[in-house]
């Protein structure tokens, strides 16, 4: 055991020095503006519990944090039904592979505000591509990111369409790891390809789902340059997700410990909600 | 001639001499800070001067013609002169001149006051045929006899001229008609044009004709007509042929009154007059015929390091006495030619001419006085000592020419930068022989050399001993913006070898915030930025984060040069200091597409009422779907503060008659200006008059033509150009305001984008002569033409240097009509969130219409309220 | 009954491919349409031109740009998968004090919002005077906690059975890492390194704020001080900006997934 301890050590080395440098300080130097007025600009003054009780009143936060969690009740799901269901379409033996793996893959690699351009023009009320579909079908168009209602999950919408790609490929190589043996088991068995998905594809991809819930959880607290691009958070404050508001305090309004402790309260808001993922997925060892 | 030239030299001679330094005497070392501190003017002693006259029955100010030190008394015309009288016409124009100029400046309503008394004096002793008596004595009675006094059309009757049409200028059109000084400067002007018809100079002086001649051109700035700029021309062409002698044959290129006059220094305003003539009237030879003077025989002063008193037509000089009188014409010479030819070297060189005034003379010692405003009679010649006398006493011309070279010294940065220089070692004693070059040294230990070439003067700053110094820029990196600061910056490089300017462009967007804030954290800020904005600006200000620019030689001339007191009153700190360099503006407008308009049987809206009405009618169903495709105009749905630039904001301010969002603490916008503006937007959000639609990004439905109108600023009239849209006509007019307020009490929109310099800066001074050369006029039409954007200039719309600049752009000149009518972003450290709230009120009180109006700004006005109790 | 199933497949993976590749069709053409026509919807441009790339090019001219980037992505690429693989098999396979607190605080980063971080990252930057240097663009992306975590993740499937008789056989940790673990973990290692890549290609905010010296720009940040402008005219020159950053990572990927592809016909692992 000494000399696992020495080799761990020896591997880990170099990232616990970066950590301390590159994560730690900046971290703990957040924590401590939560205990701060600061408009980056003056010095700062000390704030004591402020910006904490400013948070627990501040129905624009709290307003947030709803919109968030709806944004993540409809994403999360979304991501790992699109993610899975396309992933395993493209195991299969396809002509032009290859090409169906770029195709998904292409929003992935476009930046953010330029998929919010587009966006905003397909959804345009008035003008877009998605409600020229709809009318031409003879349906009314839908004020997709200007109604109260449907703008946050058109939001999340385009936002699980820009990821897909990159989920599919964890799926993919989660995929490969499922040893041959075992399909030719269950294949043997009779298995029909709903009971073979089930059985066995499905449990053998935990890890793999597991690591697509915890990003995309993550990512979609994060949400961020979608609202800010196309909708700035509104209507009614419906699309102003936590980070654009940590941000706008930060920059816009330059309160840079209520923005520090908005931040703290996401961290800890994702930490409990991983946790709680994980207790629900059953494994407790993986992060 | 010889009367007003003695009226100089008697008193010089009559009054008390006060002893000062001899020649060889060093002039004693100002402290560094005091040296880079500007020039104060006061009006002070030009006040003390003024006198109440009664001529007739008619109430009158004048000015006194001496007053004696050491107490300086007031004292009227000494025996010697023939009791002349207490005051004359003569001063009293040159008196208007400065108060008007002042006035233009500060906006004081005593330079008004005092200006339009002097003024009614100058009408009083006009007579029925058009020419003037000069002097009254004390009980008001005209001196219709002394020569120095009678009816004529000469000196003070151009003089006369001169301050009318200053004031025509300045006050406009409907003061003068009023007071009926529009009249006498019109039967003037008649006169004088008999004279100058006949091929007949003024007086026959080129002095007088000069200085007549700059009263019309001022008047022709003022209110242009064929018939002054006609015979503004004829009467410059009879100053361009008075030249004699070129660059290598005496006298110089002196305009002369004849073949055999002398050239005098007092009174020396031909070149002025002409330079000016060259931008009036557009007549580029009439610069090069002003060039001829200042090329040739000026740059024989600078290098001779003093100016005479008179040159022989053989060029023979007289060195004594050395008055104010004879300074200030030559100083606002080369700064006219500065102006018409763009050239700064003119203007370096009027800073080191007017430099006399502040100890580069022969006794060293500072003429003018800025805490008194004083400027000393002047210096002459004491041949029982071998050095020189000083005469203390400060009358009437002296006070008034030391003020007018001042006022526009202290406006140009070039100039101001050299008027504490002194030359080096002793003055030449002829013109015919001289050193190739001099130097001249600042109190810091600065040097610049003045040689002689063909083409006039040319100017060098000596290599300095320590290393060269570097600047950083930051501008903002819109492509235009970053192709102007590189431009200017490769300019100011090849002419400032020891002060090296790098352009680091600032990203466009959202980024630009983050960079600048955290650069600021880290102290890590560049000397000056371009693309501060006006929150974060309150904030640097109140942190010390960025350097007084109104104490700064550099910056307070531009300042003076640029801006008015009204323009700069809101930008001033409770301090009183100007803080970031009001650089660009953007006044806001509404643009209407012509053919939509005409299609739809619209007019252009005036007013609030109309403008619904043209929503109403323009959002219209073409494709037959039963849905709105096209609209009068598009507020977008989008809550992001900016966003309200271009909606509520505007349409408020139209209403609001100058009070803005928030001012010390108290909320200003619960109140009917801002619902009937969001009552407006609701009203046509309800009736679907606009659309419920946020269009698709990157795309403007006014170039598409899916809207008819816009709120917007100059700065799109480059996008619009860059998109190219093919046939797409249009025009502005003014954003509408309910009825009730009249057109006068209506303030655009506009935001004013400044220049700061980072107190991280190691060279304040540098950087301070940096940001004027950013905003210099010719800094300025290149932002008009690269960015079609609008410097935050004083009469901007009719400034002749600006027209063509400004005819670049479709409908710009108009926009430029409104720069100095605007209100701005409140430069409140809060003044995002504020906008915030706002936008939250206006969607839920207008788009959505969830809550009425009212309570909608009420609650906005609560949460306001609750930020500024907060900080 | 199995080609029904095949067309059937070949038309759903074809409709959602479509929506996929549009936004990408559509942005190469709007690359080609002069100013009024960008922001269409439609693929073909009316008039078709190629100013939008002249004007990029005479605004930003990015040869240099072009090296400095691939230069700082593919030395961020390599480290990350070097130095992120070793403590992600520390993490996964090796038992040591500190472990667990190191995969919380791996964790923990994930959580907090790197717009809480940027500004005091960037006073350390400052204080180390790295302003103006590559070490500023590097040094903080060497690690990367998301790929750590991913990783470990697909190394904790390896089975123990080959990690135990490597190391009867006297192998060093880190050459099972080498030798064992990385040909196996190509896909998660192809995964890494495509996102890792990506992110560092396609990073603007962080050059910006570090580098203000226009020869140590990055591609993406170049482009977007000189050759963005903001506003309705310029949205067809950011458009071609983006193209320019597109192609190079789409080709990365189409490289590197052929490596993917290729250790997948093997099917590595055997139970």
């Amino acid at each position: 055991m000494r000399a696992e301890e020495r080799s761990g050590w020896l591997l880990v080395a170099p990232y616990a020095s970066f950590l301390l440098a590159f994560a730690l300080y900046p971290i703990a130097f957040a924590l401590v503006l939560v205990f701060l007025h600061w408009d980056l600009v003056t010095t700062p003054t000390f704030a004591g519990v402020d910006n904490v009780a400013l948070l627990a009143q501040d129905t624009r936060f709290w307003q947030s944090v709803a919109n968030t969690f709806l944004f993540l009740a409809i994403h999360v799901p979304l991501q790992i039904v699109a993610a899975l269901a396309l992933a395993v379409a493209l195991n299969r033996q396809l002509v032009f592979r290859a090409f169906w793996r770029a195709a998904f893959f292409l929003p992935v690699v476009i930046s953010g505000a330029v998929v919010s351009i587009l966006w905003s023009s397909l959804y345009a009320t008035d003008v877009g591509l998605i409600n020229s579909l709809l009318v031409r079908i003879g349906l009314q168009p839908v004020p997709w990111l200007t109604d109260p209602l449907t703008a946050m999950p058109a939001i999340a919408a385009m936002v699980t369409w820009k990821n897909v790609g990159f989920y599919v490929i964890i799926y993919l190589a989660g995929l490969q790891y499922i040893p041959r043996s075992c399909k030719e088991a269950i294949e043997i068995e009779g298995a029909t390809t709903w009971q073979r998905f089930r059985f066995l594809t499905l449990p053998l991809l935990l890890p793999q789902t597991i690591l697509v819930v915890t990003l995309s959880t993550i990512n979609g607290f994060q949400l961020f340059i979608e609202p800010y691009v196309m909708t700035g958070g509104g209507p009614l404050r419906r699309t102003y997700s936590i980070v654009l508001y940590l941000y706008t305090n930060a920059f816009s309004y330059q309160k840079m410990g209520y923005a520090a402790t908005i931040g703290v309260a996401l961290a800890l808001m994702i930490g409990a909600v991983i946790l709680v993922q994980r207790r629900v997925l059953g494994t407790g060892d993986s992060l | 001639m010889r009367v007003v030239a003695r009226r100089v030299c008697v008193a010089l001679a009559m009054t008390p001499l006060v002893y000062g330094a001899s020649c060889n005497r060093q002039p004693p070392r100002q402290s560094s800070e005091g040296a880079s501190r500007p020039v104060v003017l006061s009006l002070a002693h030009l006040r003390h001067l003024g006198i109440d006259a009664k001529i007739g029955e008619r109430k009158v100010r004048a000015v006194s013609l001496y007053a004696e030190a050491p107490d300086y008394r007031l004292a009227g015309s000494p025996a010697r002169d023939g009791y002349e009288g207490v005051a004359s016409v003569d001063d009293a124009a040159r008196a208007a001149v400065v108060y008007l100029r002042a006035y233009e400046a500060s906006g004081d309503t005593r330079d008004r006051t005092d200006a339009l008394g002097l003024l009614s004096f100058i009408a009083s002793m006009q007579t029925s045929d058009g020419e003037f008596v000069n002097f009254i004595d004390a009980h008001g009675v005209q001196n219709v006899k002394a020569p120095s006094s009678a009816k004529s059309m000469s000196y003070w009757a151009a003089r006369s001229i001169w301050a009318l049409g200053e004031a025509e200028r300045v006050l406009g059109d409907s003061v003068m008609q009023q007071a009926g000084l529009r009249d006498v400067f019109n039967s003037a002007m008649g006169r004088m044009e008999l004279d100058v018809l006949r091929g007949q100079l003024v007086g026959g002086s080129a002095t007088a004709t000069a200085e007549a001649l700059l009263g019309l051109l001022a008047m022709q700035r003022a209110v242009p007509n064929t018939a002054i700029s006609s015979l503004a021309e004829r009467t410059a062409e009879l100053l361009v042929v008075l030249t004699r002698g070129n660059s290598a044959t005496a006298p110089w290129g002196a305009h002369l009154d004849s073949a055999s006059a002398d050239w005098h220094a007092w009174g020396a305003r031909t070149v002025e007059a002409l330079a000016t003539a060259a931008i009036v009237l557009a007549r580029p030879d009439f610069a090069v015929a002003a060039r001829h003077e200042a090329d040739a025989l000026w740059s024989r002063y600078l290098v001779a390091g003093r100016v005479p008193a008179l040159v022989d037509a053989k060029g023979d000089a007289s060195w004594y006495p050395e008055i104010a009188y004879g300074v200030s014409p030559i100083v606002g010479g080369y700064l006219a030619l500065a102006a018409a030819t763009g050239e700064s070297r003119y203007a370096a060189f009027a800073g080191l001419t007017g430099a006399w005034l502040l100890g580069d003379n022969a006794a060293h010692i500072a003429m003018y006085n800025d805490s008194a405003g004083r400027t000393f009679d002047g210096i002459d010649s004491d041949t029982s000592k071998a050095g020189v006398k000083v005469n203390r006493n400060a009358g009437a011309e002296s006070t008034i020419e030391g003020l007018l070279a001042l006022q526009q010294l202290t406006a140009s940065p070039e100039a101001a930068k050299y008027l504490r220089y002194t030359r080096v070692g002793d003055a030449s004693a002829s013109l015919a022989s001289l050193p190739t070059a001099r130097e001249y040294a600042a109190p810091d230990g600065q040097r610049v050399r003045i040689s002689l070439s063909d083409s006039g003067a040319a100017i060098h700053a000596l290599p300095n001993t320590s290393a060269p110094k570097t600047l950083t820029y930051w501008p903002a990196a819109n492509p235009s913006e970053v192709r102007l600061a590189t431009l200017l910056a490769t300019r100011w490089n090849a002419e400032h070898p020891d002060v090296q300017v790098r352009v680091q462009p600032l990203p466009a967007g959202r980024s630009s915030e983050e960079v600048l804030l955290a650069a600021i954290v880290a102290k890590a800020t560049p000397d000056v930025s371009s693309n501060v904005s006006s929150a974060l600006l309150a904030r640097l200000v109140r942190a010390g984060g960025v350097v007084r620019l109104d104490d700064r030689v550099a910056t307070a001339a531009r300042l003076r040069e640029r801006t008015t007191e009204s323009m700069l009153a809101s930008l001033r700190l409770p301090d009183g200091g100007i803080y970031a360099f009001p650089w660009k503006t953007n006044p806001e407008m509404l643009m209407y597409n012509i053919d939509q308009l005409k299609a739809a049987g619209v007019v252009p809206p005036r007013t609030q009422a109309e403008l619904l009405d043209a929503l109403r009618r323009l959002a219209r169903d073409t494709n037959g779907d039963g849905r709105n495709d096209h609209w009068g105009m598009w507020a977008t749905l989008k809550t992001t503060w900016f966003e309200r630039f271009y909606d509520f904001y505007p349409l408020y301010l139209a209403n609001a008659g100058g009070r803005t969002l928030v001012k010390n603490g108290d909320v200003l916008f619960e109140n009917a200006a801002a619902e009937q503006a969001m009552e407006l937007l609701r009203h046509a959000f309800a009736e679907g008059w606009l659309p419920k639609s946020n269009f698709a990004l990157g795309r403007d439905p006014f170039a598409d033509g899916t809207v008819a109108m816009k709120i917007i600023g100059p700065w799109f009239l480059k996008e619009l150009n860059d998109l190219k849209v093919p046939g797409l006509r249009y025009d502005v007019v003014p954003v509408p305001a309910v009825d009730s307020v009249a057109a006068s009490r209506r303030f655009a929109f506009a935001d004013l984008r400044s220049i700061a310099i980072f107190s991280t800066t190691k060279h304040p001074d540098e950087a301070a002569q940096f940001v004027a050369y950013l905003t210099s006029p010719e800094a300025d039409r290149m932002l008009i033409e690269e960015a079609s954007q609008l410097p935050y200039r004083k009469a901007l719309a009719g400034d002749a240097r600006f027209t063509r600049s400004l005819a670049l752009w479709p409908t710009l000149s108009t926009f430029a009509t409104y720069v100095e009518r605007t209100r701005d972003l409140d430069v409140d450290p809060d003044v995002v969130e504020i906008f915030d709230v706002i936008s939250e009120a206006y969607e839920r009180g207008a788009i959505y219409g969830i809550v009425p109006v009212k309570p909608a700004l009420a609650k906005a006005a609560a949460d306001v309220r609750k930020i500024i109790r907060a900080r | 009954m199995k080609t029904l199933g095949r067309i059937a497949l070949y038309s759903l993976l074809g409709v959602a491919a479509l929506t996929f590749i549009y936004p990408f069709l559509w942005m190469a053409s709007s690359t080609l349409k002069p100013p009024f026509e960008v922001g269409t919807l439609s693929l073909i441009p009316q008039h078709a031109t190629l100013d939008n790339y002249r004007t990029m090019w005479a605004r930003a001219p990015f040869g240099r740009a072009l090296l400095n980037s691939t230069l700082v992505a593919t030395t961020i690429t390599a480290a990350v998968l070097v130095f992120g693989s070793m403590t992600a098999y520390a993490m996964a396979r090796l038992n040591f004090r500190g472990r667990p607190l190191l995969n919380a605080i791996t964790t923990a980063i994930l959580l907090v919002p790197g717009q809480l971080t940027l500004i005091p990252l960037y006073t350390l930057i400052v204080q180390l005077g790295w302003i103006d240097t590559y070490a500023a663009l590097i040094v903080p992306y060497l690690f990367n906690a998301t790929a750590i975590l991913m990783l470990r993740q697909f190394f904790l499937q390896i089975p123990q059975s080959l990690v135990d008789s490597a190391r009867m056989d006297g192998m060093s940790e880190p050459r099972i890492l080498f030798t064992i673990f990385w040909p196996l973990a190509k896909p998660a290692l192809a995964i890494v390194a495509i996102f890792t890549f990506m992110g560092s290609w396609n990073e603007v905010l962080w050059p910006l704020l570090v580098v203000r010296e226009q020869h140590l720009m990055t591609l993406p940040q170049l482009l977007t001080v000189f050759a963005l402008g903001g506003g309705a005219g310029s949205l067809g020159v950011s458009l071609a900006a983006a193209m320019v950053l597109v192609v190079p990572v789409v080709i990365a990927y189409v490289f590197l997934q052929r490596h993917f592809i290729e250790s997948m016909a093997g099917a590595g692992i055997k139970g």
